[in-house]
């Protein structure tokens, strides 16, 4: 769940995401679920010549499990937040 | 399972033939091609209770109205009688009533209820739009007489109840017609026809004509999409189906399709039957023959039975055996080619029917009730266990009007209170505070130097120097030479005199370091030291994890604090957190002997980024005398600091990993942990700067402490705070007594003996270009951004001069003559091209000079 | 301070955990590796990082070589901030300290 709550607080942010077949999309992160499928808009294939089918393409819903990276704005997430939040989760983890 | 004659069994799992199609196995395997395998994803099983769904008799509504029919229906197929037995159900749909309200149902135009003969196009076309989609079409290339498929295929109907299109169960339908008409009838009808079409050429006409003959009914020409099929109108069969809604609608779908064949076999039509009419109606029969041939497979009537009926084998023998052969191929090729088309469109409206059925089930409400249901399971009871950092992120982004639940006190700048400004942000919030205080203090002095007027001793030093009072009547002024500056004839003259004073305030400062450390040991004569080997890094790791583990839950405990502050449980709250604490803080290793190792300890748990994050949370939990506690050993042991250590890595030129990270550390020092120590500084009172810098002298590395940016900065926070305390301007502590200030004013002049002749280097700048090797070096442009590199050195050399004396304040300016000289000059004379390293350029001059009651704009070049 | 902590680190977790904030070597699936600072990870070894260097290995193959053998390329970028989906993780290791 950590990762889906720093994804959530990146909601309407710019991301650009990297598919496993190397199809990049920059977009604005519209939402997000528990399985970190994405929904983006105002999407842009970065390499357009390489996949003119994605021009037309203005918004799109990806698959959690078919994402490679997710590369987030660095401002918009606190590293040191997310680090505690990361030791709480182990803590917990182990406690179960 | 036997149904309507049907094998509802799949082929995967045929058990048992059923009655009345044991010789059309081969029914069900052709077209396999074009069979979507949709049966075998919806095998539902229970087929065997088929029969009790649908069997018995009695009114089960109309949906089901062909029930108990099957077995019979199949027997009377298979002898081919002519005459078929009327299911007592069907006849009320026989009725022209009924038929009037189907046709209401299925058309804008309810008068079109009487014209059977657009209807039987109508059949056509529908015998068409199933006929791929049904499994059991047999390629058996008998031309029948168009009176036997079965127009309300089965498909059809079930596609609008979103049944499956394969096998399932519903009565054959053909047997509802009244009266089977033979072909003689139709050839009859259609001469009749073609002689009335000679007379008209307009195809709506002909059709009206058409359905005159056909039903002595009357003219419609509403009726347009379906008078262009006139050969269609023959079939006596057709005249007589009734239409079930569902079917019709389907039929709307299948116009498009249909129109395209229509004005094919129009064209044909027009092109030919007035001049040759024996002709056309054989086409017309030949057609319509193949059309019936495909019909009666998608009915599902058995080939053996359309072999056998008397019309059909008549109309056969009525050919010749070419023509046969050529009906044939032609409707067999028909065939084929329907079915592909049907097939594709067929599926996908299968597929949209499938999907459309659940239209508009939920409404926006319900939709919206779902949501909160999914989005109340995702909230948990503790946020803070699920959810913790969109929690609290959010907490700290709309801090102020959240009531923030991380809030701590308000301990100035420490602990996770202050996330929000974490970053570049909050750096500057304490280096700004720095920066803006010794602003300040260097105002001050600069406004009373003013008031002194006493200036003008200095502007010798820096070449021509126009004073503010004299602009007015400007003079010559004094031209100095650099060499025979006076404050250098000073510090030369006085150089032995020096050595004495200096190993007195030496002696100063170490008494002044000796009370700082005792404070930190507790005990003077602490004996016994284990010296031990520095903490590996991974032992660090382990034991930082293991802080931050206890700082977690004393921030966890905080958030569970108990409201009532007198009851036990607040009792036990408070026991559990103060353990914590203190475990924190012996952890931290503060108190462990300075000289256990080096670096110590606690060092090196500050050394990786997250303990030096860590270490604001801790002080801000611990109590005051601890807190200085921490300050005093972070000075005794600030050389031994990896921010001082590998500090010489920034003044590498080229960009290298290690210098980022170096770079990295340092501007964590400074985010994390230098804001404690300003506010630390801040209520510190004039005995302890003292020891501070007594035990800054005694770690021996001043000089490199003084080059890097955390120690300039510790310098400059040390000696700007004296200068408030001298003034007295801080009414929290008591105004230093003549004995404090005279052990200041040794050891001050101390530090300036020990920084003087390499105050230039303390510059960045100075630092990147010499390290630069020779000959370029001077001439390559040095790195942008130094001016900013520079800065704090400007502010420490603010506040050393404002601590200096007289004396003192003439060596710093003799000694930084050329550089103040080198800004000056390339900021006005324009080699500079950034507007902003231009202004940065004057006003990290002006700075200094400030703090000497001067300005840049008095230095004349 | 002769009570090195040794306790804490039980399974293989814990050893990530260590690596927090500090920079680490990554190996993923085909042929990449990065560099970078961790920040975040959880059980699916999702993993968030800062200062990222990635490094995609490409085997060119040269003429003559035997199958599978060729010129190694190796192509780097830099990444600010990036999520690593955890599927993609072969391991996760304090980089050599050298």
């Amino acid at each position: 769940m950590l990762i889906f709550s720093v994804f959530k607080t990146l909601t309407d942010q710019e991301v650009t995401v990297e598919l496993k077949n190397d199809l990049c999309i920059k977009g604005t992160l519209k939402s997000v679920d528990q399985f970190l499928n994405i929904r983006l808009d105002a999407i842009q294939v970065l390499d357009e010549a390489r996949h003119p089918h994605m021009m037309a393409v203005k918004n799109c819903f990806i698959r959690g499990s078919v994402v490679r990276y997710v590369q987030l704005p660095t401002s918009a997430v606190d590293t040191q937040l997310l680090e505690d939040a990361t030791r709480r989760e182990a803590m917990n983890q182990n406690k179960r | 399972m036997s149904f309507f004659g049907f094998d509802t069994t799949l082929d995967r799992d045929k058990r048992n033939p059923g009655e009345g199609n044991h010789e059309n196995i081969a029914v069900y395997t052709f077209g396999e091609d074009g069979y979507d395998a949709l049966g075998d994803a919806l095998d539902e099983g229970l087929d065997e209770l088929n029969d009790e769904t649908f069997g018995g008799s009695g009114d089960i509504g109309k949906d089901f109205d062909y029930a108990g029919q099957t077995g019979t229906a199949m027997e009377k197929l298979h002898v081919a009688a002519p005459e078929y037995p009327q299911p007592p159900i069907q006849v009320k749909l026989d009725h022209p009533s009924s038929l009037e309200a189907l046709w209401a149902q299925a058309s804008p135009q309810p008068n079109h209820k009487q014209h059977r003969v657009p209807s039987a196009g109508r059949h056509v076309e529908d015998s068409w739009g199933r006929a791929d989609t049904s499994p059991m079409v047999a390629p058996a290339p008998v031309p029948n007489h168009a009176h036997k498929f079965d127009p309300f295929s089965s498909d059809a109907a079930n596609f609008g109840q979103g049944y499956s299109p394969v096998l399932s169960p519903r009565p054959p339908v053909h047997h509802a017609q009244p009266r089977i008409r033979t072909l003689q009838e139709i050839e009859m009808e259609q001469l009749a026809l073609a002689q009335q079409a000679r007379l008209s050429s307009s195809v709506p006409s002909l059709s009206n004509s058409m359905s005159h003959l056909s039903m002595g009914g009357s003219e419609s020409p509403s009726f347009g999409r379906y008078h262009h099929e006139p050969e269609y109108t023959r079939s006596p069969s057709m005249a007589n189906q009734q239409y079930v809604p569902d079917e019709l609608e389907q039929q709307l779908l299948l116009q498009a399709q249909q129109q395209q064949l229509l004005q094919l076999q129009q064209h044909l039509l027009q092109q030919r039957h007035v001049q040759q009419q024996q002709q056309l109606l054989q086409q017309q029969q030949q057609q319509l023959t193949a059309q019936a041939v495909a019909a009666a497979y998608f009915g599902g009537a058995p080939a053996k039975a359309i072999l056998s009926h008397p019309d059909l084998m008549e109309h056969s023998l009525s050919m010749d055996p070419e023509q046969r052969e050529a009906v044939m191929t032609e409707a067999m090729r028909k065939i084929m080619e329907a079915e592909r088309m049907e097939e594709k469109r067929r599926r996908k409206a299968f597929k949209i029917a499938q999907m459309s059925k659940y239209n508009d089930i939920m409404t926006q409400s319900d939709k919206d009730f779902i949501t909160r249901i999914q989005v109340s399971q995702l909230v948990t009871q503790d946020p803070y266990s699920e959810d913790f950092y969109a929690q609290v992120f959010s907490a700290l982004r709309s801090r102020g009007d959240t009531g923030g639940v991380i809030k701590f006190g308000s301990s100035g700048g420490i602990g996770v209170g202050v996330l929000g400004h974490r970053g570049p942000g909050r750096r500057e919030n304490a280096m700004q505070k720095m920066q803006a205080q010794v602003e300040r203090i260097v105002n001050a002095a600069k406004n009373r130097e003013k008031e002194k007027g006493n200036s003008a001793a200095l502007q010798g030093a820096l070449g021509r120097v126009s004073g503010r009072s004299y602009k007015a009547a400007p003079r010559q002024l004094l031209q100095v030479e650099p060499g025979s500056s006076p404050v250098l004839a000073h510090a030369t003259a006085n150089t032995k005199e020096d050595n004495k004073a200096h190993e007195a305030r030496e002696g100063v400062a170490r008494a002044a370091a000796q009370a700082e450390r005792e404070a930190l040991t507790g005990d003077p004569s602490a004996g016994e030291v284990v010296r031990q080997p520095p903490l590996t890094h991974r032992q660090v790791l382990v034991a930082i994890e293991a802080l931050y583990d206890v700082m977690l839950k004393i921030e966890q405990l905080r958030r569970d604090q108990p409201e009532d502050e007198e009851s036990q449980l607040f009792q036990r709250w408070n026991a559990a957190h103060e353990e914590l604490i203190e475990k924190l803080w012996v952890d931290f290793k503060v108190m462990v002997p300075l000289e256990t190792s080096d670096p110590h300890p606690f060092i090196s748990l500050i050394a990786p980024i997250k303990g030096k994050r860590l270490l604001p949370r801790l002080l801000q939990a611990v109590s005051q005398p601890r807190r200085n506690l921490f300050f005093t050993l972070l000075v005794a042991c600030f050389s031994q600091l990896d921010v001082v250590r590998d500090a010489p890595l920034l003044d590498i030129v080229e960009d290298t990993r290690e210098k980022r990270d170096v770079e990295k550390q340092t501007e964590a020092f400074l985010v994390s942990v230098f804001p404690t120590v300003l506010g630390l500084v801040k209520h510190a009172p004039l005995r302890l700067i003292s020891g501070m810098l007594g035990l800054l002298f005694d770690g021996g590395d001043l000089l490199n402490i003084a080059r890097t940016k955390p120690g300039l900065a510790l310098l400059t926070i040390l000696l700007s705070r004296v200068v408030v305390l001298k003034e007295g301007s801080s009414n929290e502590t008591e105004p230093p007594t003549p004995e404090e200030l005279q052990q200041w004013q040794s050891i001050f002049e101390h530090l300036f003996l020990l920084l003087s002749n390499h105050l230039l280097s303390l510059f960045p700048s100075t630092r990147v270009t010499t390290s630069l090797p020779f000959g370029p070096g001077y001439y390559v442009q040095p790195p942008k951004g130094l001016d900013f590199a520079d800065q704090p050195v400007w502010q420490f050399l603010a506040a050393l001069a404002l601590n200096a004396s007289m004396t003192q304040q003439q060596a710093l300016v003799t000694e930084l003559r050329e550089k103040v000289l080198e800004n000056v000059t390339s900021a006005n004379k324009g080699w500079t091209a950034d507007e902003t390293e231009r202004q940065a350029k004057i006003a990290n001059v002006n700075l200094f000079l400030h703090a000497l009651g001067l300005d840049s704009s008095q230095i004349v070049l | 301070m002769a009570d090195v902590p040794s306790q804490g680190v039980q399974e293989p977790f814990d050893l990530i955990r260590l690596s927090l904030s500090e920079r680490v070597f990554v190996k993923l699936r085909g042929d990449r590796q990065l560099t970078g600072v961790l920040h975040a990870y959880d059980g699916h070894m999702n993993l968030i990082m800062s200062d990222v260097e990635e490094t995609i290995m490409i085997v060119e193959p040269v003429e003559g070589a035997p199958e599978g053998e060729g010129i190694v390329r190796a192509v780097k970028r830099n990444l600010d901030m990036l999520f690593v989906r955890g599927d993609g993780v072969i391991l996760v290791s304090p980089p050599s300290r050298t």
